[in-house]
């Protein structure tokens, strides 16, 4: 056999599928072959590298399937499509992601950029982990991330901008319109002209008509509001509220988000993007 | 477990919608860990889980006892999975890990940095995932998520053993294009 039969087989001579007679065959001429054997070792340890992920075990709450009363195939498929037909308003699904910060469409990924930084926060980017510093343009996929004490303003071409607190990870949408919150709080300050900019969050979407606002992923999974100007629609699937200025809000999974209340705009820390 | 799925499959035929649910224990996170490397959005692979074991229940009167549940509910999965991917008309062009994920190296240690860096790459594996042909990462999903051998597979796909030979080789050699800087 020639190095392009083998090529061929070594996947699954490296999955133990191969039957008795050409599984000899290979490893014959794996003995006296120096680049299939490399091509071999590359194989085993890109498999490592795919068992570690996709093998990986999730966090899937021990929750009971919903089951309708008294289902039909009909039902139950109409049920489905509205699923996974809706609008991503609402991440009803325990275990999503932190919250999201979303902007508006755009039909290519708009060049953003650092504006200003406290400390030296780190960019994770496909090139490595790297200091962040004022006018480093950002490219999809960056993960920003702040230790205590530092904090990463990131402008968007229209003036849009959002700040990451202190203790902060979010990552940058492939799509430039917005970012994800994995952990701390991001404030946003939407440019007019937008509308349609969300925040979605592990537990409820903020809706946004061109406003200021924080939103908050807490460690327990509660997704928080709070209004600086204007008006923001607050929901999950359970409910939603409407905040307007100086007000808050907070919602937990498979709980309505709570009648806003006021708040202080000038307590201890509160305008702490602005330090 | 087989004796103890199979017994399960009987109470839940029956009606026990107690064995429903601990047959449901028993795949929840591989159905929504098979959904998610294949869908790549653990909102849509939720949903995919829910429906899954919606058809199931639907199903049961058809369900063989005497045969392992696995591949049944792998193949709904797995078409429904297909069909979501067809309705799309923009494939999102990143992955959503779990929280938990997010926050945590694969082995729960090292430093931020170096959990930083894991996720990333977990995060590159599962992007360079997305981008294959719908069937070869169909294949690829199956075989690591629990180590199912080729004749399974085959049969969660409905075909055979040597288009699951086939398919898992190619998406190798693609994967091996995106991701070799990562072991190389």
């Amino acid at each position: 056999m020639n190095c392009n039969a083998i090529d061929n087989l070594l996947s699954a001579f490296l999955d133990e599928e191969l039957p008795a007679s050409q599984r000899r065959l290979v490893a014959e001429h794996l003995d006296h072959c120096v680049r299939c054997s490399q091509e071999l070792n590359d194989l085993r340890r890109q498999d490592a590298l795919l068992a570690g992920t996709l093998g990986r075990r999730l966090p899937v709450p021990d929750l009971p399937v919903a089951l309708p009363a008294r289902s039909s195939a009909r039902t139950a498929r109409r049920g489905f499509g509205g699923l996974l037909g809706k609008a991503r308003l609402a991440l009803a699904g325990a275990g999503v992601l932190a919250a999201s910060v979303f902007g508006w469409v755009a039909t290519r990924p708009p060049v953003l950029h650092v504006e200003r930084v406290v400390g030296t926060p780190t960019l994770v980017s496909s090139e490595g982990p790297r200091d962040l510093r004022s006018g480093v343009r950002l490219a999809a996929g960056d993960v920003l991330t702040t230790e205590a004490n530092e904090k990463v303003e990131v402008q968007w071409p229209d003036g849009s901008k959002a700040v990451l607190s202190p203790e902060g990870e979010a990552r940058l949408l492939a799509d430039g319109r917005g970012l994800r919150l994995a952990r701390g709080r991001v404030w946003a300050h939407v440019a007019k002209g937008h509308p349609g900019f969300r925040v979605e969050g592990p537990s409820a979407t903020a809706e946004v008509l061109g406003t200021q606002f924080v939103v908050t992923a807490d460690a327990t999974g509660a997704t928080l509001l709070a209004v600086w100007e204007g008006r923001v629609k607050f929901h999950n699937d359970r409910g939603a509220v409407v905040a307007t200025a100086w007000e808050q809000t907070a919602a937990r999974r498979s709980m309505a988000p709570a009648p806003p209340t006021g708040f202080s705009p000038l307590g201890p820390g509160s305008l702490w993007w602005m330090d | 477990m087989i004796a103890e799925e199979r017994h399960l499959v009987l109470q839940a035929k029956a009606g026990d919608s107690r064995a429903f649910q601990a047959l449901t224990r028993l795949y929840r996170e591989r159905v929504t860990r098979l959904a998610l490397n294949m869908v790549g959005q653990m909102e849509d692979a939720q949903d995919i889980c829910q429906e899954a074991f919606l058809r199931l229940h639907q199903s049961l009167a058809s369900v063989d006892a005497n045969r392992p549940l696995g591949p049944w509910i792998y193949r709904i999965a797995t078409n429904l999975c297909l069909d979501l991917l067809r309705r799309r008309r923009v494939r999102p062009k990143t992955v959503d890990l779990p929280e938990e994920w997010e926050s945590s190296a694969p082995d729960g240690s090292g430093s931020p940095q170096k959990q930083l860096i894991a996720q990333e790459t977990h995060r590159r594996v599962l992007e360079a995932i997305q981008e294959l042909p719908d069937k070869d990462r169909t294949v690829v999903t199956l075989r690591y998520l629990d180590e199912l051998p080729y004749s399974e597979i085959a049969q969660v796909m409905q075909t055979s053993e040597a288009n699951v030979m086939m398919r898992m080789s190619r998406a190798r050699r693609k994967l091996q294009e995106k991701l070799k800087d990562l072991y190389g």
